[in-house]
């Protein structure tokens, strides 16, 4: 199940169970997923809503309130150490500090009451013995970094008088002042405009060069995973179903609902004339208490066969140079992109 | 002015559409600001055509669709629907044209009446209007969900019962319902996940066709208005930007701020060549807009003359305007 033993992983993620209560039960966000984090490069995880990607980075950051559930099985090594199991107070020093994270929503996850300067100061504080006038210093060379302009100025501005854009670079500013070896950003463009998206993206890659940190990119955006990623986890009911590098992923996935994404999307790159018709894929993603017992993606796959497809779960496997893939069917079928599309 | 590009008399013709929202002025001052919600809007839907309405957030575009349909109360312009300006109407005498005009809106879950089963979400159009009764109504009603790829056991539920995929069908089928000449559809698969909107995307696309439908379809994702419209009008800042064919749109974008727009659209694919333009800033607020044309503080070829004119829209080529002094 685990894939094979990565160069220098950052973070290895390895069976990760986390489940939630219901009154109907306990319901499985995410049942088993592996993957690792190589030391500098980019993972994404890419998936549709329901799949599970953003509860695997919650439970990375040990975020997932207590109330509502938790881990219930697997492990989370960062550097060497499975912080699913250490004490919440260890999980303080790392979160924010070795591991930070960026949220979608930049205006709910800043606070409104303090001043961005003083609360990249005080994110700097919490994990640094430095006097608050370093911390302000820092927090202003942050601003500058992120490219705000007037960073002096801007320290002393509030949430509410910066633009979207702005405001997440204010949050990568708030995950990037101790110098994280792992940045989680989980949809950091999603709600912005294209062209401000086109900008947060290539900070962010800028950033990455120039600070040396691995990310882990959340997103259900196939164009942002085109742009940022240099491996790919697809996600899908919970589980991963393909992990490859970026352009096997998109040249020659292997698994039928990878391929039913790539078939999905209208893309500006191709002249009408090539346009190629969208096929879409039928029905929904099975609801939390439908879960069907054998391959998850089966109810709505093309090539299902019963019963190797619908009896039990088809495991991870490698189909060669670490490209894994969770399908029964996997060596009989190619899956060429747009082989299907008419 | 833009150019009609047939002989036939366009179904719905826009000119110089304007609306402006009043907000409340800077504190102790007795003036009053206005958002510049959109400003001197012209362009034309041809009979079984489907325009796509393109702009980033704040560039007018919602506020476009609502005006046209007089859902909000437009400043001033013509809106002329099948010859007859509807600026010039009263309520009452809107009201067949409220029937001919239909909207789809974006948010599946907040566009459905929960309380309401989907027959009668679905047949209030053809009650409202006096089009069917009885067994005729319900009738129409199932004939509606088939043409949308729901059943007939779908009639008595209720919209929670719904993915957001099928409720989105679901306001499809009661927009068609009183076969409306026209319809707005506002980010109707905005809120979707990518393999549901290539279902939605699809669904329309085969509607267009089945029912020579002429839609305004309004969007921020450009992939998604190439797949679906004969035309494009991009909007920013409460302005159009540019007006072509959806062809020549993408292969030749003629205005820097569509040039941008397009380079900025994620491709994906991880070996498309990447020279992308990245614009500085963002989007100015509406309510104070820059002199001139609105896009030159962002605009990469921006010179001082575009502080002083509002660029009027020039032909490019046949059917393809442009509003900019540098191109």
């Amino acid at each position: 199940m685990t894939p094979q033993a990565n160069p220098d992983p950052i973070l290895e993620v390895r069976d990760l169970k986390t489940h939630f209560r219901s009154e109907n039960g306990p319901i499985k966000a995410v049942d088993g997923v592996s993957f690792s984090v190589r030391k500098g490069e980019t993972l994404a995880v890419v998936g549709e809503s329901g799949s599970g990607k953003s509860v695997t980075s919650l439970s990375i950051m040990r975020l997932i309130p207590p109330r509502a559930g938790g881990i219930v099985g697997g492990q989370i090594i960062f550097e060497g150490r499975d912080i699913a199991a250490i004490p919440e107070r260890e999980m303080r020093s790392i979160r924010g500090n070795e591991v930070s994270m960026v949220f979608q929503e930049p205006m709910t996850s800043l606070t409104p009451v303090h001043s961005v300067g003083n609360q990249i100061a005080e994110a700097i504080r919490v994990h640094e013995k430095v006097s608050s006038g370093a911390s302000r210093e820092r927090a202003v060379e942050m601003l500058e970094l992120v490219g705000i302009p007037e960073p002096r100025r801007r320290a002393r501005a509030y949430p509410h008088q910066l633009s979207g854009g702005m405001r997440q670079r204010v949050m990568i500013a708030i995950a990037l002042a101790c110098r994280p070896k792992l940045l989680i950003a989980d949809e950091p463009t999603t709600g912005l405009d294209v062209t401000v998206q086109a900008q947060i993206l290539d900070l962010m890659r800028g950033l990455q060069k120039e600070l040396g940190m691995a990310i882990l990119f959340i997103t259900h955006d196939l164009g942002v995973v085109a742009e940022m990623a240099d491996r790919v986890v697809v996600m899908y009911a919970g589980r991963a179903v393909e992990e490859a590098a970026v352009r096997d992923i998109f040249r020659r996935p292997k698994m039928p609902y990878t391929q039913g994404l790539m078939n999905s999307i209208p893309r500006v790159d191709r002249s009408l004339d090539h346009q190629l018709n969208l096929v879409p894929i039928p029905g929904n993603v099975p609801g939390p208490f439908a879960m069907p017992i054998g391959c998850a993606f089966a109810p709505r796959c093309a090539f299902v066969r019963t019963p190797g497809c619908t009896e039990s779960i088809p495991p991870l496997s490698d189909s060669g140079s670490g490209h894994m893939v969770r399908c029964a069917r996997w060596r009989e079928l190619d899956l060429a992109p747009e082989a299907l599309a008419s | 002015m833009i150019a009609v590009g047939e002989k036939a008399t366009p179904l719905l013709s826009v000119r110089n559409l304007q609306k402006r929202f009043p907000v409340r002025g800077p504190l102790f001052s007795r003036q009053k600001a206005q958002v510049h919600a959109v400003e001197d809007v012209s362009f034309d839907v041809r009979r079984g055509t489907v325009v796509g309405l393109v702009g980033e957030s704040g560039s007018g575009k919602t506020t476009t669709g609502r005006a046209v349909l007089r859902l909000i109360e437009p400043t001033a312009g013509e809106i002329v629907f099948d010859g007859v300006d509807l600026m010039t109407l009263q309520k009452q005498q809107l009201r067949p044209y409220r029937r001919r005009m239909q909207i789809i809106f974006q948010d599946p879950f907040a566009s459905l009446n929960p309380r309401m089963s989907v027959e009668t979400i679905i047949g209030e159009g053809l009650r409202v209007h006096g089009l069917a009764s009885g067994a005729d109504r319900r009738a129409r009603v199932v004939e509606l969900l088939e043409q949308v790829g729901l059943g007939a056991d779908h009639l008595r539920k209720y919209p929670h019962e719904f993915s957001g995929g099928q409720r989105q069908r679901i306001g499809i089928a009661r927009a068609l319902a009183v076969d409306p000449s026209f319809i707005v559809a506002d980010e109707p698969v905005s809120a979707l996940d990518v393999s549901i909107q290539a279902q939605v995307v699809n669904l329309l696309k085969d509607l267009r066709e089945r029912l020579d439908l002429t839609l305004l379809f309004i969007a921020h994702d450009l992939g998604v208005v190439e797949y679906l419209c004969d035309e494009v009008v991009v909007m920013y800042l409460g302005r159009v930007m540019e007006v072509a064919p959806a062809k020549k749109l993408y292969a030749n974008p003629a205005h820097p701020y569509t040039e941008a727009l397009l380079s900025a659209a994620p491709v994906p694919d991880p070996d498309a060549p990447r020279d992308r333009i990245i614009l500085k800033g963002e989007t100015p607020s509406p309510i104070n807009p820059p002199s001139g044309c609105v896009f030159r503080t962002r605009c990469p070829i921006a010179a001082p003359e575009c502080a002083s004119v509002v660029p009027a829209l020039e032909q490019v080529s046949e059917g393809h305007f442009k509003a900019c002094i540098r191109r």
